[in-house]
């Protein structure tokens, strides 16, 4: 006698419907037994298999069909619940929508944010080329997004993997076609390898051939319209610098998401003979010994295999074979591979990146892309967990209903099925909203950001995937707490009633409300400190009086006719001062050659780096910043134009000296200017953003400049601006003058900062509002399980103020627990995030305090709609409910 | 009129025939013996259901035995009205088979 096998048998007793399971597989047994019999086990066993396949079909049709009647029930009842409890759907609906939108609103953007550049074909294999300043142990100094053009023709002869390297120099200059006429900003002028290296297709025009020759031009397509409407640009002139530039291509425009923009391409061959400040050997621009002037930047394609690090090792080393060194005056020879190395960041880390420094268009620091990426899943949860919260203190109302369905033979498992069940359908109703809110929303917060968000659900497996991902997580993640929990009830107790009260879930929720509030009140500590930085960098003592300031661009006419145009504007006399500098506040300083500095009798080779900074006459009186010792620059003293430099106090400090008037009079000589004396020292003013740390700082007299400053006083800003005008036309007839306001310009150095405090305040309000949502919800759940005992009170002499106390008390503990709760986690972390600025507002208790009282605010005017409520109910009719 | 097909006759009569010991794998046994052909046991099963929820057949639990694995068996008894359909299938196919003849003749 044999027994089928034992792992077939399950299978078969797993079809069979149970009512008939133990006679038929004992039938199946009693065949399989004859068979084995008669023809063997093989047989037997096939036998045996065949018949279970037989029966799939059938298995599967009537456990269908039985599926397709239960959840028709489950729907049905859900669907009744739902219109039952109409503002407990809607809240919870709502809520979730809205966690769901916010959560999706802020991951687009984060994938916006990292998606910068990848527009670019070859995005892995492009590197930018940065100036890497070497400490004399070999150690890195310090940094610069640009670098020397003498660097390329090196690197191109040494490395074979750089496939293409294309220099770029920016420039910001006016563009003439006929009478049209406009400042640009975004003018490169290009090697022609660009278009080998970045993704730049040609609309019109040969990639191959556009930008090989001197003086042609390349535009892209938005900018040829501006210009020339709908006439056809190719071989058309533009002038640029009073030159003419022959257009030889039109590109589409660059990509939103880019860290650079292609507006105007001049070759760069064009800037042959063009030359930088000092003692050029060969040419400035296509290669000469001038290694320290900055002025372009370098991107490169490496080969495919290429290892950026193996590369960077072996730079220096290169470039002590095509740079003799530099035996200075006092017999030191400096290598240049000991003092700079070429750095090579891969184009996707600059719009992104972890030092937030500006580049040549605003970034984003990762801090935000973190932050914002927690904030999204906070938020996210914060809904769950209402939606957990809710469904809970709703079993009440469902205990009659498992009650009956257990007793009427519902397992377990199809109650879980059932609950898990409703809440994925209650967040596919959820989902749905939230496209749609998503859908309404983005246009807005895609101007709000600046950027550049896509949300196109059929075309997107992002926004699929996404949106799947968010509707199971929080489908699940809120049903099966209460699936767990509801179904675990005991039929007969139900039925007798003793689970009404709900109390079982109690402490339960009270965690949950505590977690969430949490959350929200950690976002509103996180924003009053974000705030409070904001405000301490707007509000800081720059240095300088930023205030009634108007820039306005050095253009050629007006540096020629410099004296004459000063003159006539100060015939004004609401223009109290003018002066014109290379670079001015808020702007970058990049000019870093180095200088020599003789104290004591001992020449000194740069002992600190010290960037200049070329202004004309005026400067420090036009700015309002103070010289602390010696004086100010003049043009009393003759020499003043060649011989004379004013330092900083920083300057002072690093070099050694105690007392600022010990550096008057000190040998000083910058590279590239004659040998003088330091004539004073100038209180230490910001220049670059408050993120960064002063550094010292060489001023004098000379050279070329870009910014006009004019100081205007403080009454008809109109007038004197169209005064302003009036004289910039008599310069230059026809053309228009562009003016900024420093402050305005020192504010949008922090516009991204202001940007992304703004957005998180946003988000944590909405985090703060799904979260009272929830809190509503409760509260009325509350009211309503304490309806009796507030009739009682009330017949008994209790005041509408008692019982709303009562009631609101318990939620005001919860929620002081879970700032408590909060203020490690938000001091830990934004103390690191403060870390990130040279000038930093303390946290302070206040910011604790006052997120205290705003979340208690909040929380009791919320909860407190439902208590007065509940408090102004007439008792005879709450009592006479049984 | 109670009307049943051919088959449900076959598996009526078998049932009669088989007494106590009419379970699935006996009648299968059994009809495939009469008619020289192997019948499936699907066969026979689905009909038999059929016959249970018209009511003319009844059935209970009858003993285990060690080569089912310790599963009891299914007895199937035929019901009165089972009885009685089978009668008036028999004096249908009587009639019918009486006329034909006496064309024949």
């Amino acid at each position: 006698m044999s027994t089928p096998p034992k792992i077939l048998n399950r299978l078969l007793e797993w079809i069979i419907d149970y009512k008939e399971r133990e006679n038929l597989t004992g039938d199946f047994a009693e065949v399989y037994s004859d068979i084995v019999n008669e023809s063997g086990y093989v047989r037997a066993v096939s036998w045996y298999l065949f018949q279970i396949c037989k029966l799939i079909p059938v298995t599967v049709i009537e456990s269908l069909i039985w599926s397709i009647t239960m959840f028709n029930n489950y729907f049905k009842i859900a669907f009744r619940n739902l219109r039952k409890q109409k503002s407990y759907s809607l809240i919870n609906i709502s809520g979730l929508a809205l966690g769901i939108t916010v959560t999706i609103l802020i991951l687009l953007y984060v994938r916006a944010e990292l998606s910068y550049d990848s527009f670019n074909v070859k995005a892995d294999r492009i590197y930018r080329l940065e100036r890497h300043n070497l400490r004399p142990d070999g150690s890195l100094g310090g940094s610069g997004n640009s670098l020397a053009p003498s660097f390329t023709p090196i690197l191109e002869k040494e490395f074979s993997e750089f496939e293409h390297i294309a220099r770029l120099f920016n420039t910001q200059t006016r563009v003439t076609y006929n009478d049209k006429s406009f400042m640009e900003n975004n003018i490169f002028f290009a090697e022609y390898d660009i278009f080998a290296i970045f993704t730049l297709p040609m609309v019109e025009g040969d990639s191959a051939t556009a930008l090989t020759k001197p003086f042609t031009v390349v535009l892209s397509e938005s900018i040829s319209k501006k210009y020339f409407g709908s006439e056809d640009p190719m071989g058309k002139s533009v002038e640029i610098f009073g030159e003419t530039f022959q257009v030889t291509g039109v590109i589409k425009d660059t990509p939103v998401l880019s860290h650079i923009h292609f507006d105007i391409l001049p070759s760069y061959l064009s800037l042959r003979g063009y030359g930088g400040s000092y003692n050029i050997k060969d040419d400035y621009f296509l290669g000469s010994d001038n290694f320290s002037d900055n002025v372009t930047y370098t991107y490169a394609l490496l080969a495919p295999n290429a290892d950026p690090d193996d590369i960077y090792s072996r730079i220096p080393a290169a470039l002590n074979r095509n740079v003799p060194p530099i035996t200075k005056s006092n017999g030191e020879v400096v290598e240049l591979g000991k003092v700079v190395n070429v750095g090579l960041r891969n184009i996707r880390n600059i719009h992104i990146r972890d030092d937030g420094e500006t580049d040549i268009e605003p970034t984003t620091d990762s801090v935000y892309i973190t932050l914002f990426t927690i904030v999204a899943i906070f938020i996210l949860i914060i809904a769950c967990v209402n939606f957990i919260n809710l469904s809970t203190a709703r079993a009440a109302k469902r205990a009659k209903e498992i009650g009956l369905r257990k007793v009427v033979g519902a397992v377990r498992s199809s109650l879980i099925t059932q609950f898990i069940g409703e809440s994925i359908f209650l967040s596919f109703l959820a989902v749905l909203l939230a496209i749609i809110f998503t859908l309404l929303i983005i246009p807005y917060f895609a101007a709000f950001t600046g950027t550049e968000l896509n949300f196109n659900l059929f075309s997107d497996p992002f926004a699929l995937l996404l949106l799947l991902g968010v509707f199971l997580t929080s489908g699940l993640i809120s049903g099966i707490y209460p699936a767990l929990y509801l179904s675990s009830f005991n039929s007969a107790s139900i039925l007798r009633g003793e689970i009404t009260k709900g109390t079982k879930g109690v402490l339960f929720r009270k965690v949950l409300v505590v977690f969430q509030f949490t959350i929200s009140a950690a976002l509103i500590m996180c924003v009053g400190i974000i705030f409070k930085q904001m405000n301490f960098m707007r509000n800081a003592d720059l240095g300088f009086d930023k205030e009634n300031i108007i820039l306005i661009p050095a253009e050629q006419f007006i540096r020629n006719n410099w004296k004459d145009f000063k003159n006539n504007l100060l015939r004004n006399s609401n223009i109290i001062s003018v002066t014109a500098s290379k670079r001015s506040p808020s702007s970058f300083l990049d000019d870093n050659p180095g200088f020599d500095i003789e104290i004591n009798g001992k020449v000194l080779k740069t002992p600190c780096p010290m960037p200049h900074n070329r202004v004309w006459y005026d400067f420090f009186k036009t700015y309002k910043m103070e010289i602390i010792a010696g004086r100010d620059l003049s043009e009393k003293y003759a020499t003043d134009d060649s011989l004379a430099y004013i330092i900083n106090e920083t300057a002072c400090k690093r070099l050694g000296f105690a007392n600022p008037n010990d550096a008057i009079g000190i040998p000083i000589q910058p590279y590239g200017t004659t040998k003088g004396t330091i004539v004073g020292v100038v209180k230490d003013f910001n220049y670059e953003t408050l993120r960064n740390d002063i550094i010292p700082i060489v001023t004098y007299i000379g050279g070329f400049v870009n910014t006009v400053s004019i100081r205007i006083a403080p009454n008809d800003f109109q007038k004197t601006i169209d005064y302003i005008r009036e004289i910039y036309t008599q310069y230059n007839p026809g053309s228009d003058m562009e003016y900024t306001f420093l402050d305005d310009k020192l504010d949008a150095l922090y516009k991204n900062e202001a940007n992304m405090m703004e957005m998180f305040g946003y988000f944590s309000f909405l985090a703060i509002i799904i979260g009272c949502l929830g809190l509503f919800g409760l509260a009325a759940f509350t009211a309503e399980q304490k309806t009796k005992e507030i009739g009682i009170r009330k017949t008994l002499g209790a005041s509408v103020f008692n019982i709303s106390y009562l009631l609101s008390r318990q939620f005001a503990k919860w929620i002081i627990i879970a700032n408590i709760l909060a203020i490690p986690a938000v001091y830990y972390f934004m103390s690191d995030w403060l870390n990130n600025f040279a000038y930093r507002t303390e946290i302070g208790v206040s910011v604790f305090i006052v997120s205290i009282l705003v979340s208690l605010v909040i929380a009791v005017v919320t909860v407190s709609i439902q208590t007065i409520k509940a408090a102004l109910a007439n008792p005879a009719n709450t009592l006479r409910t049984e | 009129m109670k009307t049943i097909t051919r088959i449900e006759e076959m598996l009526l009569l078998s049932i009669l025939n088989l007494g106590d010991d009419a379970y699935l794998v006996s009648i299968q046994n059994y009809l495939s013996e009469i008619s020289e052909k192997k019948v499936s046991l699907t066969a026979v099963h689905l009909p038999l259901s059929r016959l249970e929820n018209m009511g003319y057949l009844e059935s209970e639990f009858g003993e285990a035995t060690a080569v089912r694995g310790g599963r009891r068996k299914k007895i199937y008894s035929v019901t009165s009205e089972g009885l009685e359909a089978l009668t008036e299938y028999r004096d249908l196919s009587n009639k019918l088979w009486n006329d034909y003849l006496k064309t024949e003749s």
